[in-house]
C-alpha cells in the first residue's frame, strides 16, 4: 500500500507501524512518531497495535537533548 | 499586585486558576516558569533534582549567589520576587515513570523541560497516552537560526517546540546558549498560555 512518509509517498507491505519502522531500517529510539492525528513515543508498546492503511501519513520527530 | 496588568477579567481568571507542571528547572524550565508567572499564571508544580552550578548562569534563571542551592528552591525564590502571591509546589527529586503521574496529578498542562533526551522520552511515554496537554522541546542548541525554532501541534495533546535537530552536547557542542534556549523557553510558555486561553499556538 502507499502511505505518505515524511511528506513523500512510499510503498509499504508492513501491516502495522512497528513493521513499517523495521522495513525502513529505523531503530526507533528517541523518536516521536506521528500517524495521522496520533502521536506515540518510539518506545511505546502500542507501535505493534497501530495498523497502517492506504494513504496514512507518518512523520518522525527526533527527540534530541537540550534544556 | 498583578504581575500582568494587561489581562482582562476573563484572561485573569483562567491564568490565575491554572496549575502548570514544570518538569525540569534548568534552561527551559526556569525561563518558562518565569514567563508564565510574568504572564499571570500563579500556580506551578516544579520538579528538579539538581543544584545551581556556575555554568548554568549562562542561560538559566538563577543568580551567582544561588550557586550550590537546589534549583527548585532558588527558582521559587526568584519567582516570588516577581509576584509574591504565588502557589508554588516544589519537588527536589528526579522524575520517574513511577512518580510522574502523582506529582503532576493536578496539572492539566505539563512543560517538558528536561535536558537529557532519554528523560524527555520518559515523560512523553508516560504522559502522551493520557489526557494532559504536553509542551515539549527538541532542538535548541547553538547560535542564530532563530526562525528554525518552531512550535507545532502534534496529535491531540502535544505541542513540540524546537528545530528538531540541534541537540546540545556540553563537551563538544553545540552548546546551550541563552538566546536560543530563551527562544525555546519563551515559545514553550507562549504555547502554554495559548492553550489555556484557547488561542492558536
Amino acid at each position: 500500500m502507499k502511505i505518505i512518509y515524511q511528506g513523500g509517498a512510499t510503498e509499504t507491505s508492513a501491516p502495522d507501524l512497528a513493521g513499517f519502522l523495521r522495513e525502513k531500517g529505523i531503530e526507533a529510539r528517541l523518536f516521536l512518531i506521528e500517524v495521522n492525528d496520533r502521536v506515540l513515543s518510539s518506545d511505546s508498546t502500542a507501535l505493534n497495535e497501530v495498523e497502517l492503511q492506504e494513504g496514512d501519513q507518518v512523520n518522525l520527530y527526533q527527540i534530541v537533548p537540550g534544556g | 499586585m498583578a504581575a500582568n496588568p494587561y489581562l482582562n477579567a476573563g484572561e485573569k481568571e483562567i491564568l490565575e486558576n491554572a496549575r502548570i507542571g514544570i518538569a525540569g528547572a534548568g534552561g527551559l524550565g526556569s525561563n518558562c516558569a518565569m514567563h508564565l508567572v510574568r504572564a499571570g499564571v500563579r500556580r506551578l508544580v516544579i520538579v528538579d533534582f539538581d543544584v545551581v552550578a556556575a555554568g548554568n548562569l549562562n542561560r538559566q534563571f538563577f543568580f551567582a549567589d544561588q550557586v550550590g542551592r537546589p534549583k527548585v528552591e532558588a527558582l521559587r525564590e526568584n519567582l516570588l520576587r516577581i509576584e509574591p502571591d504565588l502557589e508554588l509546589e516544589i519537588h527536589n527529586i528526579r522524575l520517574t515513570p513511577d512518580n510522574i503521574h502523582g506529582i503532576f496529578a493536578r496539572c492539566p498542562i505539563v512543560a517538558e523541560a528536561f535536558d537529557r533526551a532519554d528523560a524527555k522520552q520518559m515523560l512523553l511515554s508516560s504522559l502522551l497516552p493520557g489526557d494532559k496537554q504536553i509542551v515539549s522541546v527538541s532542538g535548541l542548541g547553538g547560535w542564530g537560526k532563530s526562525n528554525d525554532i518552531r512550535a507545532r501541534r502534534l496529535g491531540r495533546n502535544l505541542v513540540l517546540v524546537g528545530d528538531g535537530r540541534t541537540g546540545t552536547d556540553p563537551v563538544n557542542g553545540p552548546f546551550p546558549i541563552s538566546p536560543r534556549v530563551g527562544i525555546a523557553a519563551s515559545m514553550q510558555a507562549n504555547s502554554i498560555a495559548a492553550l489555556l486561553l484557547g488561542l492558536e499556538i
